[in-house]
């Protein structure tokens, strides 16, 4: 329980981990868009290059990222040999049994499909490793400003997201605590089968689930007493500043999008 | 010196336990600048009384005046500018994600300017000694750093009473001795009027006053000398014993023989295993 870290998040300082975290997001978003309209063999060089360049100014070393592919493993491979075996006929055909074929064309698709997946992992690692999960919640919540307009309460959706984020640690410590309560009563958690683990967690969870309600009950009492009222009407201490670096990060995003457009087949 | 805390006649009876009230009919008073200790058992009602008094429960007997403003809904939150407030639990009451968000926190409710809370951040937390762990998160720090951040959240607000529920009763000796002298130093500098709720001999001790409550009702009245003379009685107003006396006496009211006087901890111990083993 104890090396589950949290968002993951990396401490360094490199000009990726400085960004404006609303920079990243929209970054991130915009990417995940962008990866789907390459469509030639030049187009994902060029995408690919802006990825690696992105990784190496994070300072951060390509293991993590790796690592951070390997849950993504099994989603991968199974959608790139479905991709492989129920292609469109096209092409050379390598491999024909009943239903299935291998062809030219299933070849590129699955290996078009396996770089896009690398790509956007890739990025969205980046993300997560650069930024602080409180960051990213503020970024969310400023980015999500306008929606007040139509009666969101952004401001109350991005309290709770940050007292939850702050009370993350708190009942992970609480959780391996009762663990190892439970365990020196001779509970055995990761033993058995599938449902007799299950019910192991059992003890686990309802004296989790009470400490989390007396938690609560206590910090709104002690937010009230600090005179918290209602989110909306509250100043802000952290607040985020779009620097030059920002905008020169949009200014070579834009060019390598433009590029990678502009060798796109059409 | 005026009063700066007014109680008259206070009731309160919780919802969901309609037998006896958990508050009945309390009255006293609170000078400017004074430290008033409460005592009492657990479930005596001594914190219900100190939030009744910060308008955090409904209270619908008696009277309730803080600085001269009647406490009702209308003014619960111009009372509540005037009080500051630290609980029992470190954890339980750290909004913040890190320190100076935590600190922030009372400052950002009451909409003061960004440009205006920095320097009152950075001076809150100079005065308790945490300046060096602003960007900390609340994970890297020890019970007593999380109460002194909850000091500084306070000193940011500057009301004129500081009320300490229990607060220093999750903490090791060491905390609680410096939470205490923080307290004292903060409370000359500030010229702050502190109730303190307590088990804690010591913190009693250095209260001016001390109240006396038990089972909704204020049952005596005195000076820390005249309650530490009675000794033995101590006990029976709430006041902690040492742990292994407790535990002593405990055994004892279940029949079992306990070596006589004083043990340490480590005595206890080394005590109970051998004992245990021999049955």
């Amino acid at each position: 329980m104890s090396n589950f870290i949290f968002g993951r998040y990396l401490p360094l300082n490199s000009i990726v981990h400085r960004l404006d975290p609303r920079s990243k997001l929209l970054l991130s978003f915009c990417y995940l868009i962008v990866v789907f309209l390459a469509n030639s063999w030049l187009s994902y060089a060029i995408l690919i290059g802006f990825t690696l360049a992105a990784i190496l100014s994070s300072k951060i070393s390509l293991g993590f990222f790796l690592k951070g592919l390997r849950p993504m493993l099994w989603l991968i491979a199974f959608t790139v040999v479905v991709q492989l075996l129920f292609s469109p006929a096209g092409g050379h055909v390598y491999f024909h049994w009943t239903i299935l074929n291998i062809t030219q064309a299933g070849l590129v698709n699955s290996g078009v499909i396996f770089i896009r997946f690398l790509l956007i992992i890739m990025m969205s690692t980046l993300l997560t490793l650069s930024t602080q999960p409180l960051d990213i919640a503020t970024g969310l919540s400023s980015l999500m400003k306008p929606l007040r307009w139509v009666r969101i309460p952004v401001d109350t959706l991005a309290m709770m997201l940050a007292i939850a984020l702050r009370f993350v640690p708190t009942l992970m410590d609480e959780a391996t605590k009762i663990m190892n309560a439970q365990r020196a009563r001779g509970v055995d958690f990761g033993e058995g089968g599938l449902i007799k683990q299950a019910k192991s967690f059992i003890p686990l969870m309802v004296p989790l689930f009470m400490s989390a309600f007396n938690r609560a009950e206590d910090l709104s009492t002690a937010m009230e007493a600090r005179g918290y009222r209602d989110s909306e009407h509250r100043s802000q201490y952290r607040i985020l500043t779009w620097q030059r670096r920002d905008t020169m990060t949009w200014i070579v995003f834009l060019m390598v999008v433009a590029t990678m457009l502009a060798t796109r087949r059409w | 010196m005026e009063n700066i805390i007014d109680v008259q006649h206070l009731s309160y009876r919780y919802q969901d336990t309609d037998g006896r009230p958990a508050l009945d009919d309390i009255s006293f008073t609170v000078r400017a600048g004074e430290w008033l200790a409460l005592v009492g058992h657990n479930g005596s009602g001594k914190s219900t009384l100190a939030r009744a008094v910060d308008g955090l429960l409904p209270f619908s007997e008696g009277t309730v005046t803080v600085g001269g403003i009647k406490l009702t809904p209308e003014t619960v939150w111009e009372v509540r500018e005037k009080i500051g407030m630290i609980f029992q639990n470190p954890d339980n009451q750290f909004v913040g994600a890190t320190v100076e968000d935590d600190v922030a926190f009372g400052l950002e409710n009451r909409q003061i300017s960004r440009a205006e809370m920095v320097p009152r951040v950075k001076a809150a937390l100079d005065e308790v000694g945490m300046q060096t762990f602003a960007q900390r998160e609340p994970g890297a720090l020890s019970g007593g750093q999380k109460q002194r951040v909850a000091l500084a959240g306070i000193v940011a607000i500057a009301p004129d009473i500081l009320i300490l529920d229990e607060a220093t009763s999750m903490l090791d000796p060491q905390g609680r001795r410096d939470m205490l002298a923080l307290v004292q130093r903060l409370r000359e500098e500030k010229h702050l009027t502190v109730i303190s709720i307590t088990h804690d001999i010591d913190e009693a001790a250095s209260a001016d006053r001390i109240l006396v409550i038990d089972d909704g009702k204020l049952v005596e009245e005195a000076q820390p000398a005249e309650i530490f003379a009675q000794g033995e009685r101590l006990v029976h107003l709430g006041l902690d014993v040492p742990f292994t006396a407790k535990l002593k006496q405990a055994l004892q009211d279940r029949g079992i023989t306990v070596p006589a006087g004083y043990q340490t901890t480590t005595e206890m111990e080394e005590w109970l295993w051998q004992s245990l083993s021999n049955t």
